[in-house]
């Protein structure tokens, strides 16, 4: 029997399936091609940028600086596929001809607003609220430079150059436009529905920072595919809402609730300072400044002239720049008079794999969690929920990047998040809230970010005099530290505090980075 | 015709058949082949994957790595429980004092770039007047360029030169002042000699002028009596001015990230560039071992060291004059020179020297694939014989020379993973076979290095008790070598010692009576115990076929040839390592102390025990002192391969600073207990230690760049400083606050108050890596305009304001206390007829019957050297018996009794025993001297 034409039917049929999966894997939606809008910080009064982040001497120097539009698009897996491309222009300092950087396997989920548990069906105004204070915190991803195989998500370009700058003598610098950056970022803007920005880095400081308008249906989509949620709901949702109370269903978050008990807490003055790296320059470049009872403004020098006195602020306005001349003026007053604290036990509903695991989340027992209910006095509470307790140390902060449900940072390495959304703990939430009436109405959740409030940090003493954990909270973008409280543990948790110390090693979604440099 | 048809038709049938056969036959080839082929191509890329896959997760090196699932929940192992009741206990702890007594001239204005050569420190009495004086030791060549208040960098470098510390007497906190002669002298007829020793390649004539011009770049300081007039000489060793990582064959080789999660492992070299090449247009690497230059001297080699004799102080003003008699004496030299032995090598009673030198900076070779090291030299002294101060050099000629040649000094094998000729290089890789070869010498612009070792420290010892001085070479990315000394004619090297046949990094040597049996051991410090850190990467196997000098030595780890631990030697038989227990320190003990940190897949192949010196950090300079003087000899050392953390290495190459106070029972072995933090001597910039007893934890503000937590950091913070994939970076922590050590180098133990109690000195390496808590990020003037000058390589972190390396002083309080406890002086003079050794450079000296100390010029530590009578600690006993074993052949040993003396010192000379007694006056307990 010829066996030829079955075989190569077989052979033809093969090679259209593979082509035809092939053709499937790579498929891409395109998101659009959209304008990039580069540098629009304001200047100082000296012709620099006035923002926080340091910047390189390669700033406004990068060949990206030339990028008229970003490629964007979603592939099959609905990762982000970022491309730039720029027929460079023959410069003092590097050759004319083709640039190119693209962006790929950033999975689009990692950038939007998530609720992180099954909303209310139909989605409720809890759920709206989480929604929008997702979305008004800020969010973004960086990657590194990769190579082809990588499926951890990456960056590449046809540019080789590793050293930022060229010589025209001893110590005498030329940016070098063709420098290759560290890592590369995709933000979600905090002001604003579908502001997004590019940022780029070499080991010290921004190379490039640019905005652009990610079309707001294909956003709402976006964010409601994320999320299992109707786009108008979606849209409707992450409208700023302010001065207005979101009834809070913490029972949506946590179950089984086993109060332990009320514990004082009480508020230490210190020096002032900050929480994250990020917020180094904020502090120190007047970001923060407090008016003295005279008028006079001036940085603060300990924590106490946060509370007592009024609180200006650089202003974060669009496109999501820093305002010098103006200011945002808040009060933190409410923060000063912390009564006590009620501690429970909880069981999470929360998961940052919410979507793919159906009932109860794989993390809720891989840690012990706890709930915080903290009396602000005045009529407020701060709610602190999902705390998992074995990462509550003495060796490390435990931070709550943003108030509502499972924050993401503000910016993150991409491996680092990859960790956390695989095999992080069950996301834990935080709420400003104002206290039920006397009359056991439940709690009302305020819009945290209205207050300036934005991040909380947690860390455990167990082995002081008096076991306590240690609270900060701190301002709006991420600006000063507010606020430090000592919380007693309570006598049935100091032991497993004490052993959890003992038995700390930092994890992966914590620590985990790789520049991949070489 | 039937037949024919019928037979043609069965010929065209077999004709047919066969071709129907071959034809099949084709077919099948035709399928066969192709399929073969793609059966091969499969299995050698399943082969490679799987190659890939192991190289990644380290399984060809036999690591246990766990799978584990839920991050952070990693099971902490146990160490092995220390024995408490072995432990004597030690006095409750007085902290030392940090003063701060020097001028700027004091601080390092050089970069780890610039080698490991500028930071050299001499404690002695130069002027005769009993109170320690400090020589510090710099480049005056240095290339790197300070920064203002705003980190915006300088329009030119920082002069620096040599300076010596007069000792001022101490104020009324019974702190010593020091002030640098250049700030003193005011004599103009001696001004010249007196600023000598700033080692100027043009001396200046007087203070006043200005500091601009070269001086040489001075790596370390011995001083001795070299022509027997009672008065201290000094003897410099330079250094070539060459620069680390500087040239492509020579390029700093990193870790890998291995076992990147969802990424492609890298299996290229990953260099790490000076910085120097990126701050200076035309850097040329070069050797310039063999280039002259012009001085006052007249023409010499660059790297010629400096010998000044001290002519006393005739205008009576606290600061001697100097002649330099480097070219007299024959004793300049050419090469970097580390470190200084002064001893009388041949008995013939006057003082020889021994140079141990190392290659030009530009031909560093840990990123190499090839070997570099430079000649030792040892200066064999005329004046017994001739009575002239000259020097025959007889390094080679007496096998002392540390070049390998085919006869007494072999070449070691180096080893490399085997490759099978003609396979792809991973097929070799399953079967992780070593091969010994031997590296070629680096050649570098036409250059060859010297077929040399590279020689960071040496010290004397008599190891045999045959009177004669041995010596002990530390040899970096080489061998510990020693070579007995054959009646001053000739040195065998011993391959007996306990590390003689593994390879190291080791760079300092101190000599004590550790387990107080009456014979002297030694601590000789290596990279140490992070090297087992398994957040340190394994070399990439690939890598290994033709390795880089430090990663191939670093991955015979897994086969027994190399050890980065440090060692005690058994001074009752150097053939043993001495064996000893540490009580790690409760705040801040080593990263690799902690047992989940540790490589335990090694076990097999190097003995580690957590629980002992195997866990402590890289060693520089170390120093034996008796912190409390309670007559057992405690340990100190500073040391920093790239300190200021954050750094490249993080891991492997930072270290705090350990002292390790001996807690020996009478009855039991070695014992130690970490009391750095407690006596408040971690070499770590702006610590505070007033949570220390309450809380447990030191801290301070955390640096303000290259740090990525909050603004405060404490001893209980942690991170993981490794780069390794998800499984190691789930299991390790790292102690954040080690990270912010400084770039120790010298570290030396001195009286320097007089008070009986020794004090601690260190010296800090520079740099743009700035940790302190005001640090800014670098900046540079493009035009009109000051930017941010990133990192030359992202490999490197960010630069910050150049912060110079501090010189660092701790005063030893024990003294203060109302039970301190009792201590004496020996000072010795030989004054027998022949001997041109007046200080007995090499005499044993034991104190009531226990107490072992051996008088040294050359103390042993890197760049690290103390002059001055021997200083016992004689806990609550006195002094009353004293006997001295003098450097000559058979000199009778001086036994002196006395009624029980402490608190003072007593003179000791060859002709007479028991010379003088001085009883430490009460007054100079706290005194003020004004010159």
């Amino acid at each position: 029997m010829n066996r030829g034409p079955i075989i190569t039917t077989v052979v033809v049929v093969a090679i259209v399936c593979a082509a035809t999966v092939f053709a499937v894997s790579k498929r891409e939606t395109s998101i659009g091609i959209i304008p990039m809008k580069p540098s629009q910080e304001n200047r100082t009064a000296d012709d620099r940028l006035y923002t926080p982040s340091t910047q390189s001497l390669l700033r406004q120097h990068s060949w990206l600086e030339q990028v008229e539009n970003i490629d964007l698009r979603l592939n099959a897996k609905d990762e982000i596929e970022a491309r730039f491309t720029v027929d460079a222009k023959d410069t003092d300092f590097a050759d004319a001809g083709l640039r190119k950087l693209a962006v790929h396997h950033l999975p689009s989920e990692y950038l939007v607003p998530r609720l992180h548990y099954t909303p209310a069906s139909p989605p409720d105004q809890f759920d709206a609220l989480n929604l929008m204070l997702g979305e008004y915190s800020r969010n973004g991803v960086s990657v590194p430079r990769g190579s082809e195989g990588d499926t951890m998500a990456h960056y590449t370009t046809n540019q080789t150059d590793s050293v930022p700058w060229k010589l025209r003598g001893d110590y005498d610098f030329i940016p070098n436009p063709d420098y290759c950056p560290l890592r590369f970022s995709v933000i979600n803007n905090c002001l604003r529905p579908g502001l997004w920005e590019i940022s780029a880095v070499d080991r010290t400081g921004e190379i490039y920072h640019s905005w652009f308008d990610m079309p707001t249906n294909r956003y709402y989509q976006l964010v409601g595919d994320v999320n299992g949620l109707n786009p108008d709901f979606v849209k409707s949702a992450l409208e700023w809402k302010d001065g207005v109370t979101f009834p809070l269903a913490l029972d949506r978050l946590r179950k089984d609730s086993t109060v332990i008990g009320d514990v004082p807490v009480t508020r230490i003055n210190a020096a002032i300072s900050f929480s994250t790296q990020g917020s180094r320059q904020k502090l120190h470049n007047n970001y923060v400044q407090v008016e003295t009872e005279t008028g006079e403004r001036r940085a603060p020098a300990e924590l106490d002239d946060i509370l007592r006195l009024p609180v200006h602020m650089a202003s974060f306005e669009e496109p999501g720049i820093y305002y010098d001349d103006r200011r945002r003026q808040f009060d933190f007053e409410f923060l000063s008079n912390p009564l006590t604290a009620k501690v429970s036990r909880v069981d999470p509903t929360t998961s940052y794999r919410w979507r793919k695991e159906k009932g109860r989340p794989s993390m809720a027992d891989a840690y012990d969690y706890i709930e915080l209910d903290i009396d602000l006095g005045g009529g407020k509470r701060l709610v602190l929920g999902n705390l998992p307790l074995e990462l509550l140390v003495k060796q490390e902060d435990f931070a709550i990047h943003g108030f509502g449900v499972g924050i993401l940072e503000a910016s993150e390495p991409a491996e680092r998040r990859r960790f956390l959304i695989d095999k992080g703990p069950c996301p834990s939430f935080a709420y400003l809230a104002e206290s039920a009436k006397k009359d056991g109405s439940p709690l009302a959740a305020l819009n945290s970010h209205s207050f300036g409030i934005e991040q909380v940090f947690l860390r455990s003493y167990p082995n002081a005099e008096t076991p306590h954990w240690e609270l900060i909270i701190t301002s709006f973008e991420r600006i000063v530290d507010l606020v430090k409280y000592h919380i007693e543990i309570p006598e049935s948790l100091r032991a497993d505090q004490v052993k959890h110390s003992e038995n700390y090693t930092p994890p992966v979604f914590f620590t985990y980075q790789d520049n991949n440099v070489n | 015709m039937s037949t024919e048809r019928n037979a043609s038709a069965a010929d065209e049938k077999s004709a047919e058949t066969v071709s129907r056969r071959r034809s099949k036959r084709r077919r099948k080839l035709f399928i066969a082949v192709p399929l073969l082929i793609g059966f091969l191509c499969m299995a050698h890329i399943k082969f490679t994957e799987q190659i890939e896959a192991m190289s990644n997760r380290g399984i060809q090196f036999g690591s246990e790595i766990d799978e584990r699932n839920t991050p952070n929940l990693v099971d902490k192992k146990a160490g092995e429980a220390l024995n408490e009741e072995e432990f004597a206990e030690t006095l409750p702890v007085a902290p030392f004092e940090e003063i701060d007594c020097f001028d700027e001239t004091a601080k390092d204005w050089t970069t780890i770039f610039d080698g490991f050569q500028d930071n050299g420190a001499l404690i002695f009495d130069a002027n005769g007047d009993g109170l320690m004086d400090v020589y510090l030791c710099a480049n005056g060549a240095s290339w790197t360029r300070p920064t203002d208040a705003d980190a915006v960098l300088a329009q030119k470098p920082t002069r620096s030169c040599n300076s010596l510390y007069i000792n001022m007497g101490n104020d009324a906190n019974g702190h010593p002042r020091f002030a640098s002669i250049a700030s003193i002298t005011d004599n103009p007829e001696h001004a010249e000699a007196e600023l000598l020793i700033e080692n100027f390649l043009y001396p200046r004539k007087s203070a006043t002028e200005p500091f601009d011009s070269p001086g040489r770049i001075s790596a370390s300081a011995v001083a001795a009596d070299l022509n027997s007039d009672g008065r201290l000489d000094l003897i410099v060793g330079n250094a070539l001015p060459g620069m680390l990582w500087s040239h492509e064959k020579t390029q700093r080789v990193l870790n890998q990230f291995v076992r990147p999660v969802g990424r492609e492992a890298v299996h290229t070299k990953l260099p790490l560039r000076a910085q120097g090449l990126y701050f200076l247009k035309d850097y040329q690497p070069g050797d310039q071992i063999n280039d002259e230059h012009d001085t006052a001297r007249g023409t010499e080699p660059i790297g010629s060291n400096s010998v000044f004799l001290n002519l006393g102080d005739a205008d009576n003003d606290g600061i001697p004059e100097w002649q330099d008699i480097t070219h007299d004496t024959g004793l300049g030299g050419k090469r970097s020179t580390m470190a200084i032995v002064v001893s009388d090598i041949d008995l013939d009673g006057d003082l020889d020297i021994f140079e141990s030198n190392v290659m030009d900076m530009d031909f560093f070779p840990g990123g190499s694939t090839e070997l570099a090291g430079a000649a030792n030299q040892l200066y064999i002294n005329q004046l017994a014989d001739s009575g002239k101060l000259v020097f025959e050099e007889r390094a080679s000629a007496m096998n002392i020379d540390g070049v390998y040649d085919d006869d007494e000094n072999p070449m070691p094998d180096y080893h490399r993973l085997y490759r099978i000729p003609f396979l792809p290089k991973q097929y070799s890789v399953p079967l992780f076979r070593w091969e010994a070869y031997k590296p070629d010498w680096l050649e570098i612009n036409g250059e060859t290095s010297e077929r040399a070792e590279i020689s960071w420290a040496s010290i004397a010892q008599d190891v045999n008790g045959d009177l004669y001085p041995d010596l002990w070479v530390a040899n970096d990315m080489g061998y510990l070598r020693l070579y007995i000394n054959e009646e001053g004619k000739h040195f065998r090297r011993a391959d007996d010692h306990p590390r003689a046949d593994q390879s190291g990094y080791w760079m300092t040597l101190t000599a004590a009576d550790f387990d107080g049996d009456l014979n002297e051991d030694l601590f000789a410090g290596n990279a140490g115990g992070s090297a087992m850190n398994i957040a340190i990467a394994n070399p990439d196997p690939y890598m290994l076929f033709n390795p880089v000098i430090s990663t191939g030595l670093f991955a015979q780890h897994w086969v027994g040839h190399h050890s980065s631990l440090h060692m005690f030697v058994d001074g009752k038989d150097y053939r043993k390592p001495l064996a000893n227990k540490i009580r790690h320190s409760a705040s801040l003990p080593p990263d690799a102390s902690l047992p989940n940190n540790i490589r335990d897949f090694l076990a097999d192949q190097v003995e580690f025990d957590r629980n002992s010196l195997d866990a402590c950090e890289f060693a520089w300079g170390s120093t034996a002192i008796d912190v409390q003087n309670d007559s057992r000899p405690d340990l100190y050392w500073v040391g920093c391969l790239y300190g200021r953390g954050g750094s490249v290495f993080p891991i492997m190459g930072t270290g705090p600073g350990r002292l390790l106070i001996n807690a020996k029972r009478d009855d039991s072995p070695l014992r130690f207990i970490d009391l750095t933090a407690e006596h408040h001597v971690l070499n770590i910039a702006e610590i505070k230690y007033d949570k220390l007893e309450s809380e447990g934890v030191v801290y301070r503000k955390s640096p303000l760049q290259n740090w990525p937590k909050r603004s405060l950091v404490t001893s209980d913070d942690v991170s993981v400083w490794g780069m390794q994939g998800e499984d190691i970076a789930s299991r390790v922590t790292n102690r954040d606050l080690i990270q912010a050590s400084e770039n120790g180098r010298a570290a030396i133990a001195a009286d320097l108050n007089g008070d009986g109690f020794d004090d601690l000195l260190v010296r800090n390496a520079g740099g743009y890596d700035s940790r302190t808590s005001e640090s800014k990020n670098l900046k540079a003037r493009i035009g009109n305009e000051v930017h941010v000058t990133p990192s030359h390589d992202a490999n490197f972190p960010s630069p910050t304001n150049f912060e110079p390396g501090s010189t660092r002083t701790f005063i030893n309080t024990y003294g203060q206390r109302a039970d301190a406890k009792n201590w004496i002086k020996v000072h010795l003079i030989d004054d027998s007829e022949k001997s041109k050794n007046r200080d007995a450079v090499g005499a044993r000296v034991v104190v009531n019957k226990h107490l072992l100390q051996v008088r040294r010029a050359g103390s042993g530590g890197f760049a690290s050297n103390a002059y001055g009578p021997l200083l016992f600690g004689l806990g609550d006993a006195s002094a009353t018996t004293i006997e001295v074993t003098w450097p000559a052949l058979g000199a009778p040993t001086t036994k002196v009794e006395l009624p029980g003396h402490h608190n003072g010192t007593v003179t000791i000379s060859r002709s007479k025993g028991l010379e003088s007694w001085s009883p430490l006056q009460p007054e100079a307990e706290v005194k003020v001297t004004d010159r």
